[in-house]
């Protein structure tokens, strides 16, 4: 089932500037789709547009089925959750946990429900030991797993994270990265739209959208995006580390294969 | 200029119920002319030990020395500390968000001006920092707000580096930057350091240590738990710090373990070890 369709969208901040371009995208239930593409392609926009912070000039938005207009906007609001790149700009509460249960008084949960949902949410991030804390004695990265709390809380079908993990340190962000595939395989149905820059994170989803000047160019699975080296080069994306490596070491004359891993490789070169 | 730093300590809020102690006896010194990172996870003490090198923070005990400048606990004794913020100058984390003039030049320009240079002067050196930086003059009269996420951080390193500082600190510089705008950065970073600034890094990106930095500085708990050469490190049990050992290195340790030898300290790229390789064969 489609869960996001996306049809001729057009965006323009500026007048005859647009910064979408007629932009067509399908995205299905339960699918994790990273969109990639060089800061100002239009990526943040699309992310906002499809939580309706934005209108588009031209186009339409289906989410589950609800066409995105200020009719159907909040009914939609409750489907799709966003975590934005910058921490600070999304804490609301006083504390850890007013900040987490601020979405949920939004929704009317009655508070019992809120007692037992605000720690269990916390933990989930890593954060159950600083629920009574000011966001001014958090760090970045802790601002951003109570964000990313924030989103999951409320339970949504779909969930946007606009570079959400590129300001966590290494460990934080594996958190995150682990978090978002215990909700997936917990809900199967949670479709996930990444926004990243780290090729290593695209890897693991199961569609690369490649965006250029707002447009969609490319959109295949991440081994197809690899071994288009025209379009690596040309659009200035990085290689996964494994991918590089296979590569250079296959122009040694080393057999290398598409499933070998770093052991193997390792056995090969040692031979 | 070389940056010493003798037993600093730093507790947040001091004497309230809320006190956290950042920084714990740190002694520690910054090489001169080499490129230095500076890593740790989340709240490990990096970012409160940058402020307290130019005295935005003022130790709680312990002193930092920066060339001839020294920053102490007594705020009477630091008097030329405008001066030090002009030597050892800092790039926050996200700069381009502290953007605010009308046009790019002004911006850039703005912080020559807070140290008396005449505004014709200043609009001036402006354009040779924003030269300096790789920024096209068509952007010289047009908003800062109008350029990309990666010229608008430009911009905003041309703001420090137009105050021609001896020791350049960079918090998170790539940080939401992509692939090529991360590139472009860390470029000018090697040049910068070539033309003699001392450079200090704060990152969690491990390839910046190993493909950049001549010295790296590991902070946990708000102490120094390593300091020495990348290779040195990441050859070392780091585990416990929370650090992410490079792909890079994770193989060169499952060659290693299959009894290749390899000169570790030449390895900062798969190329340098393709290279070897390349010998062995």
């Amino acid at each position: 089932m489609k869960c996001v369709s996306i049809k001729n969208l057009t965006y323009a901040y500026i007048k005859d500037r647009p910064v979408i371009k007629d932009l067509s995208l399908d995205i299905e239930e339960g699918e994790y789709v990273s969109l990639v593409g060089h800061n100002g392609c239009g990526k943040s926009t699309l992310a906002k547009l499809l939580v309706g912070l934005l209108f588009a000039n031209q186009g339409s938005i289906e989410i589950c089925g609800l066409e995105l207009n200020s009719k159907n906007i909040n009914e939609i609001r409750k489907k799709v959750a966003i975590v934005f790149q910058n921490p600070d700009n999304q804490f609301i509460g006083a504390t850890v946990e007013d900040d987490i249960a601020f979405s949920l008084e939004n929704m009317c949960v009655p508070r019992e429900e809120m007692l037992t949902l605000v720690p269990e949410y916390a933990k989930k991030v890593g954060m159950e030991q600083f629920l009574t804390k000011e966001p001014g004695y958090l760090s970045g990265g802790q601002k951003q797993r109570v964000a990313v709390a924030d989103a999951l809380i409320r339970n949504p079908e779909i969930l946007i994270l606009d570079e959400a993990t590129s300001m966590l340190d290494p460990a934080g962000k594996q958190d995150i990265l682990n978090l978002v595939k215990k909700m997936r395989s917990e809900n199967p149905n949670l479709t996930i739209i990444s926004i990243t820059h780290d090729i290593n994170e695209a890897y693991d989803s199961d569609r690369i959208v490649l965006m250029h000047e707002g447009v969609n160019v490319l959109s295949c699975t991440p081994v197809e995006l690899f071994e288009k080296t025209d379009i690596i080069s040309k659009y200035n994306l990085d290689l996964p580390f494994v991918i590089e490596l296979k590569t250079k070491i296959k122009k040694l004359g080393i057999d290398v294969k598409e499933s070998d891993s770093l052991e193997t490789i390792g056995v090969k070169l040692c031979k | 200029m070389q940056i010493k730093i003798n037993s600093l300590s730093y507790t947040y809020l001091a004497k309230t119920p809320n006190e956290v102690e950042a920084l714990h006896d740190v002694s520690l010194e910054i090489p001169e002319g080499k490129i230095t990172s500076i890593i740790g996870h989340t709240g490990s003490g990096k970012s409160t030990l940058i402020q307290t090198l130019n005295g935005l923070l003022l130790p709680t005990s312990g002193e930092v020395h920066v060339g001839d400048y020294v920053v102490t606990s007594k705020k009477k004794k630091n008097k030329k500390i405008k001066e030090l913020r002009k030597s050892l100058a800092i790039v926050f984390q996200f700069p381009e968000y502290q953007l605010f003039e009308e046009t790019v030049e002004k911006d850039v320009a703005f912080g020559l001006k807070n140290y008396g240079v005449k505004e014709a002067e200043a609009i001036k050196q402006a354009h040779k920092a924003l030269e300096e930086v790789g920024i096209d003059k068509s952007f010289y009269k047009r908003s800062p707000f109008e350029l990309s996420g990666g010229e608008k951080r430009r911009v905003a390193i041309a703001g420090i580096i137009a105050l021609n500082p001896d020791i350049l600190v960079l918090d998170e510089p790539t940080a939401g930057l992509d692939p090529l705008g991360s590139k472009i950065i860390l470029r000018l970073i090697e040049k910068f350091n070539k033309e003699g600034k001392t450079i200090i890094i704060v990152t969690h990106d491990m390839n910046i240590v190993l493909n950049y930095s001549d010295h790296v500085v590991v902070m946990n708990d708000g102490k120094v738990a390593f300091e020495g050469t990348p290779s040195t490190l990441f050859n070392g049990d780091i585990s416990k710090y929370s650090i992410d050992v490079p792909e890079l290195f994770k193989f060169v340790k499952i060659l290693e373990v299959k009894g290749m030898k390899l000169d570790l300290s030449k390895i900062r790229t798969i190329d340098d070890l393709i290279t070897q390789l390349k010998e062995k064969r």
